[in-house]
């Protein structure tokens, strides 16, 4: 939702100048004064470096939001410069899972698909690309679904989109994993697998030889982790004879939930081809830089370009880290001539391979407009069409695993260990041996329990498999007596972006207020009605939403709307404690190969607010000072917030 | 004669409610009121008894009609509501004396009194962006391209749309704002009776939505 961003880059809450806190934390007045950008600096670098010296870099944590070029320095600089790996980002949540486990299996990111192609059946599996982005996902997603042959929908709603599908598959929350295998089952029973895919670029015809020991497997070339050694149980050339080669593999024969469906996606025949799963295309700028650059993925390459003037004393957010990198004395760049660029010299270099500078590429920007990606090429930028594979762009390009493309060592094949889709993952088969894994090392309790072990007792995961999800009706059925529902979270809401945007008249009167899904059955039972406020509760805590009664949603589970917060409310957390469904997330209960939170499918109450059970006697949320959150669109504090200041005051 | 209006394909609404706030935007429409609003239908039961999964639901931009027989410009004390030539229902502010009767002979409830001007307020189908060729702007910036504008007396498969269908070409800003697509280039066959207009007491809506597969709700 782009249009109201006028409001927020002039709301008149916006923090212009850098100020300073001079009263302590715990008082009620903080008594923020202003100060210089230098003093800022300053004592930021003099109080980390404090910290650091003290305690070590890892006692700082840093926070980023979520894909923009600003407040992304917990995923790029800040970790080097702090050395602390201590991080939380949305990637986590996001779409790391599906990154990390296309990582492991096949190649990094090829969750992606190519829906710029028009796929002949678009398959939308959960989420809600229609209302739940910005840039043209919507109109991306709507155009996808409508020129499908068949437009298939896995969700356990009925969305915004996905009632027009030719196909609803409308599954019981958390069986995702258990549908993909099935789907994979009934493709091999069927034969309708892409045989020449799976014999050559899958490790499925490989035997796995059970009377083996783990041997020593092929090199692997990983991004980020470095080489490493896998020991595989997939029969190589060496196991056989005794000159063999290590990377010769022989015979024939969630993360979990991510790689079956990347599994899906590779023997379907749908892996890096025109509309598949296709990975990050790239133009000149790569697939990192494509905040700063643009959306390259879409298939053509725009700038972000600033294009009004910054309020205040607002800094670029790349300025930031460079100034933050020069008070702390850490060079930013890796020129010791000039460590510490200016924002231009810093533009300069990010596109530095088109030949031209930044601006010369923004007034080419400005003048024709986007480029497109599979007609670019680098010298193109300047005219001359030829020479761009050795840029380095993808686009245009597919099956790139046949043309040494993918992998660091430019050897055909994925980037994994084999250079197969490692349905068979030799590199959960060598972090998650009997012998390696520690928590499986840690007690011995482990080993029979099903839950972690596989059935021959070797630790679990190997192959993508499903369990019962750990709060789920099967694996914790005590629960359900108190917990009478089940609480999927993460409701998007069209006029918002994630927690974003709480703030800005144009969006909170369309949708002042958070709001649970029920079916009527169900609100009927528990004895509410559309536009209540109820309590939703489990061992965590409780938070209050409205109902909102909708028939396309199964009876016994719910759907709240996530991180709500009340800007409204001037106080320390903005009420985030009143609302915000992630207070109910289990802390304890994650991934345990991605550590992405469990944020679906948990067990909670939900009963109407009364005045009797709420503070302040008031079944709406109140700040601290009893007084109420905004809950309709003529409230006042939307009026004075959409008074615009262009960077008066403080 | 003309009759400019916009057809929504509810078959391809996905209830952003991008018309809603790109409206505001554009036209500076107070906050808490609204000249396009989207309601969301259901979801219904399919057939007769059914529920979850076999239920459907649909949103409805709801904003002025350009009724060709407007109540509201039969009620008007001082014409400062009327019909323009080229079908649309605007308001003359400096006539409105903000009696409000328009605000309740409308049958669809798009009326409101901006209470700072002391005069009604309503969609005007952003006739200063017609004026510079473009589209209204619930149109241009219809997240689904759901949304058509243009003279209905030129057939409902020749409204406009925002961009065009084809990828590539000339990607200027210029370019961008005033090349559109047609109606019938980018949504699904339609027949007659696929097209429905909000309930008609004899004020003849103009607006018209296309809805498949008899799930209208509306009585017409």
């Amino acid at each position: 939702m782009p249009q109201p961003s006028l409001q927020a880059a002039y709301h008149p809450d916006r923090v212009l100048y850098p100020m300073k806190r001079t009263n302590p934390k715990d008082a009620p007045d903080p008594g923020w004064v202003r100060i210089t950008w230098d003093e800022a600096y300053s004592t930021m670098a003099e109080n980390y470096q404090e910290l650091i010296d003290k305690y070590g870099g890892e006692t700082i944590m840093m926070m980023s939001g979520t894909s923009r070029c600003w407040c992304m320095g917990a995923y790029g600089v800040f970790p080097l410069l702090f050395q602390s790996p201590n991080r939380v980002t949305p990637y986590q949540v996001c779409k790391g899972p599906r990154h990390f486990a296309t990582l492991m299996q096949s190649s990094y990111a090829f969750s992606w698909q190519a829906t710029v192609d028009k796929p002949r059946v678009m398959v939308r599996w959960g989420g809600s690309t229609e209302m739940s982005n910005y840039d043209d996902s919507c109109r991306m997603t709507v155009d996808s679904a409508k020129e499908a042959d068949a437009f298939i929908t896995v969700d356990p709603r009925l969305s915004n989109l996905g009632r027009e599908s030719t196909i609803w598959q409308h599954l019981y929350p958390q069986t995702d994993g258990a549908l993909a295998l099935s789907w994979i089952h009934v493709v091999i029973e069927n034969k309708l697998y892409d045989e020449l895919f799976v014999k050559r670029w899958t490790d499925a015809p490989f035997l796995v030889c059970e009377e083996m020991g783990p041997t020593p497997g092929p090199m692997g070339a990983k991004m980020q982790a470095g080489f490493f050694q896998t020991m595989t149980r997939l029969v190589c050339e060496s196991d056989l004879k005794e000159d063999g080669s290590p990377f010769r593999l022989m015979c024939w024969d969630a993360i979990q939930n991510s790689r079956a469906l990347d599994t899906l996606v590779g023997i379907t025949g749908n892996w890096d081809t025109p509309a598949g799963n296709r990975g990050g295309t790239t133009s000149f700028l790569r697939t990192i830089d494509v905040n700063f650059g643009g959306n390259v993925n879409m298939g053509g390459m725009g700038l972000n370009v600033q294009c009004v003037e910054r309020p205040g004393e607002v800094e670029y957010d790349p300025v930031f880290n460079i100034k933050l990198h020069e008070a702390m004395g850490r060079p930013f760049s890796d020129d010791p001539k000039n460590p510490y660029p200016t924002e231009e010299e810093y533009c300069d270099w990010f596109v530095r391979a088109s030949g031209m500078t930044w601006k010369q590429m923004v007034e080419k920007f400005q003048k024709d407009g986007w480029w497109d990606c599979k007609a670019m090429t680098l010298k193109s930028l300047e005219g001359d069409p030829e020479g761009w594979l050795d840029a380095g762009g993808t686009w245009g390009l597919y099956r790139r695993y046949q043309l040494g493309m993918l992998r660091p060592d430019k050897k055909p094949g994925l980037t994994t260990p084999t250079g197969k889709l490692e349905i068979w993952s030799t590199v959960m088969e060598t972090f998650y041996t009997d012998e390696t894994d520690p928590l499986y090392n840690a007690d011995e309790k482990y080993h029979d329990d099903p839950d972690y072990a596989g059935v021959e007792g070797h630790a679990r995961d190997i192959l993508p498999d499903w369990r019962p999800a750990p709060l789920g009706r099967a694996a914790a059925p005590e629960m359900e007596a108190e917990y009478p529902f089940i609480c999927n979270t993460g409701r998007r809401i069209p006029v918002y972006f994630h927690s974003e945007h709480r703030q800005l008249p144009w969006c909170r009167e369309q949708w002042p207020v958070p709001r649970i899904e029920m079916h009527p059955a169900d609100a009927e039972k528990v004895g509410v009605k559309q536009g209540d406020w109820v309590w939703i509760e489990n061992e965590n805590g409780k938070i209050r939403q409205v109902v909102d009664l909708y028939e396309g949603i199964e009876p016994g589970v719910v759907n709240c709307e996530h991180q709500w917060w009340y800007p409204e409310l001037n106080q320390m957390g903005h009420g985030f404690e009143l609302s915000g469904v992630n207070c109910l997330v289990y802390r304890d209960v994650r991934d345990r190969h991605s550590a992405s939170s469990y944020l679906r499918a948990y067990p909670v109450k939900v009963y109407k607010a009364t005045p009797e059970n709420s503070p302040f006697n008031n079944p709406v949320p109140c700040g601290e000072d009893g007084k109420e959150i905004i809950t309709a669109g003529n409230d006042p504090r939307l009026k004075e917030w959409a008074v615009l200041n262009y960077g008066e005051g403080e | 004669m003309t009759q400019y209006a916009i057809v929504t394909d509810l078959n391809r609404c996905v209830g952003c409610l991008g018309c809603s706030v790109a409206c505001k935007v554009l036209n500076g429409v107070p906050v808490g009121s609204y000249w396009n609003k989207v309601l969301r239908v259901g979801p219904f039961p399919t057939k007769e008894g059914a529920t979850y999964p076999d239920v459907y639901t649909y949103w409805l931009p709801l904003q002025c009609q350009h009724c060709k027989n407007p109540e509201c410009v039969k009620v008007c004390p001082t014409g400062a509501s009327m019909k323009l030539a080229d079908g649309t229902v605007q308001i003359d502010k400096s006539k409105c004396i903000g009696c409000q009767f328009c605000v309740m002979a409308c049958p669809y409830g798009v009326r409101y009194l901006n209470e700072d001007e002391g005069v009604v307020e309503k969609c005007t189908l952003c006739e200063q962006k017609l004026a510079e060729g473009e589209l209204p702007q619930c149109v241009a910036q219809c997240g689904a391209r759901a949304r058509f504008f243009g003279d209905l007396d030129e057939g409902i498969g020749n409204l406009k749309g925002a961009g065009k269908v084809a990828i590539g070409g000339d990607t200027s800003y210029e370019a961008t704002m005033n090349t559109f697509c047609t109606l019938d280039e980018v949504v699904d066959p339609y027949s007659e009776g696929d097209i429905h207009h909000l309930t008609d007491v004899g004020n003849g809506p103009a607006v018209a939505y296309i809805l498949r597969n008899g799930m209208w709700k509306g009585q017409e």
